[in-house]
């Protein structure tokens, strides 16, 4: 009988010891994988100093300032300094201008934290070239050698001025250096938002918007030196998804695909990348940030599963851009201001989503 | 003892039938992962046909009415997980608890019959179950599948002497909830909000069957055969949201349900081969060849739907997101998988005179040291993770090392034995290289690789 109540009495203690504990946290979820490439999450107000209110690092009521393109002043990921070259308007005949008015000057604003931009700005280009209609738009910018060079959009194609270092002035190349083909696939349609990357053998490369009556796609050119443009393929390097038959995958950019940034990176294995962000849009207007990507400096382009920015809110982001710094990335790009202002702002994104960043500045 | 034996044998069918229909929120399973008792896990876990003590109730049920005497088992084990994935730990739980059970033979209407209860309590919580996105990496075998309860109920007999049956059920429990709030919010004065707030959670049990055979082999040992049955924890969880927002004296109406299910601590259906070499006295040889169903492994990815919707005053200036669309879960293609497990335990007779046990045909010294190894291989499951899942895994050497100490015939209150067990046990996942096919990939390329180490004692008495 001792036996019967020694085998209850020991259970139940064994129950009460391990009832009287408390759980641990779980885990498993620190230091996972991550490419860094997105999703972005949206900076908070907390996030940004200069006091920018978030997910806006930069907003101009006055000029409309847009289409931001953002280099590392100093090419190190683990600092922030960074300047950020957008389009702005200018006032006309006595006229300010409107959220719609075309973009005539480059500007240039700094941000020592890498994203809550300056309060007062630099011109650093006007628009004084016939061939480029009087429009300055979408600029990019890419470090060669000693030099910053600022490729923009005209009316007449994709221009180029080289400019120091720090990206304080510039002098143009005369005439566009990517001009509208007059055969081929892109049907002598004007190339625009271009996005430049200078790749690991020191040549060039351009992904350009080519605005098809079909839909915007993005086209690819190579140089050597920056300023002597060659097209790549007899047809666009990125289009519009389409989906398998019967299935609404990848519809997000189904009905265009434009304003490419690209970019170098490496995978978590080592192998080399060549991504392409690029503005989105569906089959109903609705804007966002995809990824499309490849191993290596040529072959095809694959997206990715899903947009990497702006499917939170509808405020039509388009025009990205993106730094990496030590431990995450920030993307850039022109969206409405809040959903119920429409003027353009630069909102600023990280990846990954989980990232602290370091704090603003100034606070 | 005679009287003890067929008490046992009375209030063990009582209790195995309750175990089938009573809803016991009990679960699995630390013994799949890190092994159950000390003695078991030191020799690899290779013990289908040589288990005859409470650790039956796991690898062969059918082997506990081969134990020597009615045992009560109590122990702790403690298992270190060390997995990282680019060089960086991943801090996957500790697995940790209370490790026991019975094993209590007798006879029943002349047959030799047993019954059997196996339990693994973690101490730092009873379950937990995560829900996360698809694409998010995890180590899916190791990183909740052990921290919950594993309770095993099991009945034996032994129709002819050469030849033992068992079978019983373990458990899990599902979990459903729904959480509802109704009322109005007021947005500029939250303090006059009228909110109602229900929540209304159920832990329902799932059960799964265990089944085994052993066989005397004379000349050889033991050929031992078990099934273990799949099953799964099914996390269901609905909220519901119905009121009104009050926004500076605007009333908008709206009503937001979300339901997600998830399928965690997924346990395949294993079928186990088992042979034990005791030819050589006091020497156990043993060799185990599980088949591993790991293709029915479903996707602990969780499926959330939502709908919201909201009857907007004309001329607001809101427009309201589109509901999300529900996730296309991937199937993990899981491939099936034969583990092959050895152990080997030798008792070595140190000290003290002769003693007659209960239960045994031979005298035993006074004094015993049982010596034990082991090594299992287990292939990961897991294909190559070239898509968007992120399973993380590597293929799994485990190495265990144990020892123990047996007084025999202690003294006059115990005329069986009484055994300290300990053990070791190392496991070293390979390192697994993780290219992606789509060079756009939000995780992109990783190396995956790990350790485990676990301590663990039991204590055993026979009587």
């Amino acid at each position: 009988m001792r036996l019967a109540l020694l085998v209850p009495l020991a259970l139940l203690s064994a129950v009460a010891c391990a009832c009287a504990t408390l759980p641990e946290p779980a885990g498993g979820d620190q230091g996972l994988p991550n490419a860094g490439a997105g999703p972005f999450r949206a900076l908070t107000s907390a996030e940004l100093g200069n006091n920018r209110s978030g997910p806006n690092g930069l907003t101009d009521s006055r000029d409309y300032a847009r289409d931001i393109a953002v280099v590392d002043l100093d090419g190190k990921p683990d600092t922030f300094d960074v300047a950020g070259f957008v389009a702005a308007s200018v006032k006309e005949n006595g006229m300010d201008p409107t959220p719609a008015s075309a973009t005539r000057t480059i500007v240039r604003y700094g941000a020592v934290d890498g994203r809550s931009f300056d309060r007062a700005a630099l011109v650093v280009l006007t628009s004084d070239a016939p061939w480029e209609g009087g429009v300055l738009a979408a600029p990019a910018v890419v470090r060669a050698g000693g030099e910053l060079f600022l490729y923009y959009a005209a009316a007449g194609g994709v221009g180029l001025a080289r400019g120091d270092a720090a990206g304080m002035s510039f002098t143009k190349v005369p005439g566009p250096v990517l001009a509208p083909a007059p055969s081929g696939w892109e049907a002598g349609t004007t190339p625009r938002s271009p996005g430049v990357v200078r790749l690991d053998d020191g040549t060039f490369r351009m992904f350009y918007e080519v605005p098809l009556a079909s839909g915007s796609v993005i086209g690819e050119a190579r140089s050597s030196d920056g300023v002597s443009w060659a097209r790549i393929g007899t047809g666009p390097a990125l289009g519009g998804a389409t989906g398998a038959p019967g299935t609404d995958d990848l519809l997000y950019d189904a009905a265009g695909v434009g304003s490419p940034f690209p970019m170098l990176a490496t995978s978590g294995d080592g192998r080399p990348l060549l991504r392409v962000y690029y503005g989105a849009t569906d089959a109903a207007g609705t804007r966002t940030i995809g990824l499309a990507a490849r191993y290596g400096a040529d072959g095809p382009l694959q997206r990715g599963v899903a947009p990497v920015f702006g499917t939170g809110k509808p405020l039509q982001p388009r025009e990205p851009c993106v730094v990496a710094f030590t431990g995450f990335a920030l993307l850039y790009a022109t969206e409405l201001s809040s959903t119920t202002d429409k003027d353009p702002a630069i909102a600023v994104g990280v990846a990954p989503a989980t990232a602290t960043l370091p704090p603003p500045m100034p606070p | 003892m005679r009287r003890l034996a067929a008490l046992a044998a009375l209030t063990a069918l009582p209790c195995a039938l309750a175990a089938l229909a009573a809803p016991t929120p009990a679960r699995a399973n630390e013994a799949d992962t890190y092994g159950l008792g000390s003695r078991s896990t030191a020799m690899g876990s290779a013990v289908a046909a040589d288990a005859p003590d409470f650790s039956a109730n796991y690898y062969n049920p059918a082997a506990l009415v081969g134990a020597r005497g009615p045992s009560l088992s109590i122990g702790y084990v403690h298992a270190w997980n060390h997995l990282a994935v680019n060089g960086q730990d991943n801090h996957v739980s500790n697995v940790h608890g209370i490790v026991g059970g019975l094993a209590l033979p007798g006879t029943l209407l002349g047959v030799p019959f047993a019954f059997g209860v196996g339990l693994y309590l973690p101490d730092s919580g009873i379950s937990r179950v995560k829900a996360l996105r698809q694409e998010t990496p995890r180590w899916a075998l190791y990183d909740e599948r052990a921290s919950i309860v594993f309770l095993a109920a099991n009945l034996a007999v032994r129709p002819l002497p050469w030849l033992e049956i068992g079978g019983g059920v373990a458990f899990l429990a599902s979990t459903r909830g729904r959480f509802e709030i109704t009322g109005t919010a007021d947005i500029l004065h939250p303090y006059d909000s009228q909110l109602r707030h229900q929540v209304d959670a159920d832990l329902a049990s799932v059960r799964y069957p265990q089944l085994g055979a052993r066989a005397r082999v004379d000349g050889f040992g033991f050929v031992g055969l078990a099934y273990r049955g799949q099953t799964r924890i099914k996390l269901a969880l609905d909220a519901h949201l119905q009121g009104a927002v009050s926004f500076s004296g605007l009333d908008v109406p709206l009503l937001y349900d979300l339901a997600s299910r998830t399928v965690n601590a997924f346990l395949p259906q294993q079928f186990v081969l088992g042979l034990s070499f005791q030819r050589v006295k006091g020497l156990h040889v043993n060799a185990d060849f599980t088949f591993v169903d790991w293709s029915a492994f479903e996707s602990p990815t969780a499926l959330t739907t939502s709908n919201l919707q909201v009857k907007l005053p004309p001329g607001v200036p809101f427009s309201l997101p589109p509901n999300p669309k529900a996730t296309v879960v991937l199937p993990p293609g899981f491939k099936n998988r034969l583990v092959p497990r050895f152990g080997v335990e030798y008792l070595v007779p140190v000290a003290g005179g002769m003693r007659r046990l209960s239960g045994e045909q031979e005298d035993r010294r006074a004094v015993e040291i049982p010596l034990r190894a082991g090594y299992v291989y287990e292939r990961s499951p897991v294909p190559p993770q070239t898509g968007v899942t992120n399973f993380v895994d590597g293929d799994r050497h485990t190495f265990s090392l144990g020892a123990g100490v047996t007084l025999n015939a202690p003294g006059a209150v115990l005329a069986g034995s009484l055994t300290l067990d300990l053990h070791a046990q190392l496991s070293v996942l390979t390192e697994r290289v993780t290219h992606k096919d789509n060079p756009a990939d939000f995780i992109g390329d990783y190396r995956s690789s790990g350790s485990m180490v676990g301590l663990g004692s039991a204590l055993t008495v026979v009587f």
